[in-house]
């Protein structure tokens, strides 16, 4: 059969050319906001550090006398660079404050081996007047040279402003007291230096002494 | 309105329903099969997960930097702006992810008509099919887009965050695209030369996203080649850099070195060999996991590609060879062959679509010609669509034996959801599991931490839940413990410390 060509035909072309033209310019619309929304993703992406934030719910009032204000159940707020993330045994930054006086290996916090400059902070709900701050390094459970030799404490005050810093360069206690005198503390933030450059941070708790 | 116009709008509707049908199917199917294949969360979720929250597990592969991190940044792309518009679940974001990939993969269908169209309109005699239009070749375009279309296991992988699918999409688009270019007369024109460009970023995007897909990526160069093509050989040769300098950038910054990920992947699976210490199968494995798969289909879809072997050629050889070079690793699983099915089902359909054509083309010889037939012996070509649909049908049919898209997970898909409720739960601030292979941080929470089951963390304060099989030794522990239980999903269930 061969096709005729008619007015009605033409009126067919010229609709169906229309809605190709249509076609097209919803596909282009759709495309260009499709990849726009995708960069202003991948923006927020590359924007953030990995860093763990966590606030944990509050399971208990803290006294009015000398206490842990880093513990748990006080419902502090941990913050960490990065920790050591391997499956099956994770070492989460929540054991810095789980207070276990026997703690298993598994029981600690560690950086990740890709962090350079690994730091952790731990804020409480209320302001407290800070005196010192309990470090368990990993030489407490395990070998000595594991201990953190270097590294620097800082006390948060509203705004994560710092008051108030301590620097140690020559640690060698595995249970390590160090005073930090701060009012109005609102948080403790350490800043690690790994013992050498592919070392990583082996932490079993911290805590930070106030009232 | 012309005959060739009505018939045009009649594929393109056809197409429509078939596209409808398919997006359909796959929805279904990313809510019906949650992610089974721990790689799909953990090397292509995970990490972007942990980038974004601080929170997730690390399988080896992103310590040892044998993975690139271009999807985890692609599928981190889109999780970062959802967060932002506010769904911070992590089982919701995988799930919008799982359906974005599940969308992506509808492109087969579109990409299964224009190579079907191509190899019928190949197959059809002269003067059979128009040359240019939407509706040329459209017997093989249809047949292989209502096949990619509804294939079940096509279907059920559809939404799952594996290298193969994006790899498979690259690769078959860039096969679609060669067999067109070459249909074109003038090969240095420069909407050929365009075309040429696009297959070679494609072919290359599809070995850097599967390094082991890099053999398919030879067959549009060589087909090229082969037809004397040297021009768009070049262009191709030349786009193709683009993926390669893109992947080994993105390795430079993540890693350290430039394609850092490819020369690791390469050394300890194809070199080392290690991928075996996953297991290994014998060299006839995949032949008999697609026959099982398959069934009745796999011969409904070889005859006819084989009999349209003249024109569907380059999608046989990639389908036959991706098999043959894939049983000789010792390591095997379904989803690395899991682009043999739209090629072969493109090669078939495109074959049945042209002898379709050419049957019809035969016939109206016989009633336009000299020695007229009368109707009633040509009542036969009625019957010529609905053998068609027969067919699909047939092998759409026979393939659905099995319609998960792995059966070695399913057991875990419960633990997926108890999973996920632990970590909706308001006080939880630990969880002690079976084995932390379901989910990861993802489906689980964007802080509280997972742990292997030890007894040493029962006694642990921070462990405030566990995860368990009823009846197993874990749950007996737990309650020991003093764990109670408070939510039951199918096997498993969620305890919580008294």
């Amino acid at each position: 059969m061969v096709d005729m060509p008619d007015c009605a035909s033409d009126a067919s072309t010229t609709e169906t050319l229309a809605l190709e033209r249509t076609y097209r310019a919803v596909r282009r619309w759709l495309v260009t906001v499709v990849l726009a929304a995708w960069c202003v993703g991948a923006l927020l992406f590359l924007r953030a550090d990995g860093s763990l934030h966590w606030r944990i719910e509050r399971s208990a009032a803290p006294p009015a006398s000398e206490h842990n204000a880093a513990f748990y159940r006080f419902g502090p707020t941990l913050r960490a660079s990065s920790y050591h993330r391997e499956v099956p045994s994770p070492h989460h930054s929540i054991f810095l404050v789980d207070a276990r006086a026997e703690p298993a290996l598994l029981e600690k916090w560690t950086s990740d081996a890709r962090d350079r400059a690994p730091w952790i902070e731990i804020g409480w709900r209320e302001p407290r007047r800070l005196s010192r701050v309990v470090i368990y390094h990993a030489g407490w459970r395990e070998h000595e040279s594991l201990t953190v030799r270097r590294y620097r404490l800082s006390c948060l005050v509203e705004g994560d402003v710092r008051a108030a810093s301590l620097d140690v360069t020559d640690n060698v206690a595995a249970i390590a007291t160090h005073p930090l005198a701060c009012e109005r503390a609102r948080g403790l933030r350490i800043d690690w230096t790994p013992n050498d450059a592919s070392d990583q941070v082996r932490i079993y708790e911290v805590e930070a002494w106030a009232q | 309105m012309t005959s060739s116009a009505v018939l045009e709008r009649r594929v393109r509707l056809a197409l429509a329903l078939l596209l409808s049908v398919g997006l359909a199917l796959r929805l279904l199917a990313v809510a019906w099969d949650p992610p089974l294949q721990p790689d799909e969360y953990y090397q292509y979720l995970e990490p972007a997960w942990w980038h974004l929250t601080g929170m997730g597990l690390e399988p080896w592969e992103f310590r040892a930097g044998v993975r690139s991190w271009v999807l985890p940044f692609y599928n981190g792309a889109w999780m970062a702006l959802l967060r932002q518009l506010g769904v911070t679940s992590g089982a919701t974001l995988g799930l919008l992810v799982k359906a974005h990939w599940a969308a992506i993969n509808l492109s087969l269908v579109v990409l299964a008509f224009r190579g079907g169209a191509s190899i019928s309109r190949r197959l059809a005699p002269a003067g059979t099919t128009a040359p240019t239009g939407a509706q040329a070749g459209w017997e093989g375009g249809l047949l292989a887009a209502a096949t990619c279309a509804l294939f079940p296991l096509l279907v059920s992988y559809a939404g799952h965050t594996l290298s193969e699918l994006p790899s498979m999409l690259c690769a078959v688009a860039g096969l679609v695209l060669t067999s067109e270019l070459l249909e074109d007369g003038r090969a240095d024109s420069p909407a050929a030369l365009r075309k040429a460009a696009w297959v070679g970023i494609l072919v290359s995007s599809s070995a850097c996203l599967r390094i082991v897909n890099g053999p398919l990526a030879l067959v549009a160069p060589a087909w090229l080649l082969a037809r004397g093509r040297l021009r768009p050989l070049g262009v191709l040769l030349a786009a193709g850099l683009v993926p390669v300098l893109v992947f080994g950038l993105v390795d430079l910054i993540t890693w350290g070195s430039f394609a850092h990920s490819f020369v690791g992947y390469v050394r300890h699976n194809l070199i080392e060999g290690k991928a075996a210490d996953y297991g290994t199968e014998p060299p006839d494995w995949y032949l008999r996991a697609l026959a099982q798969r398959a069934g009745l289909a796999l011969p409904l879809l070889l005859l006819p590609a084989l009999l349209g072997l003249r024109a569907a050629w380059p999608f046989v050889i990639s389908a036959l060879g991706l098999l043959l070079y894939m049983s000789t690793q010792p390591h095997k699983e379904e989803r690395f062959i899991v682009a043999f099915w739209p090629l072969l089902l493109i090669a078939a359909g495109g074959s049945l679509g042209g002898l379709l054509a050419r049957l019809r083309a035969t016939s109206m010889a016989l009633v336009e010609g000299p020695s007229r037939v009368p109707a009633q012996e040509r009542r036969w070509q009625r019957y010529l669509p609905w053998c068609a649909a027969l067919w699909v049908v047939l092998i759409s049919l026979g393939a659905s034996r099995s319609l998960r898209s792995s059966d070695a997970w399913v057991g875990q898909v419960d633990r997926l959801r108890a999973l996920s409720w632990a970590g909706a739960q308001r006080d939880i601030i630990g969880l002690i599991g079976d084995v932390p292979m379901t989910g990861g941080a993802l489906w689980f929470s964007d802080r509280v931490p997972q742990f292997m089951f030890d007894p040493a963390l029962l006694s642990s304060p921070i462990i405030t839940h566990a995860l368990a099989q009823a009846g197993s030794d874990e749950e007996q522990r737990a309650l020991a413990a003093g764990f109670i239980p408070i939510h039951r999903v199918g096997e498993y269930r969620v305890l919580r410390r008294r």
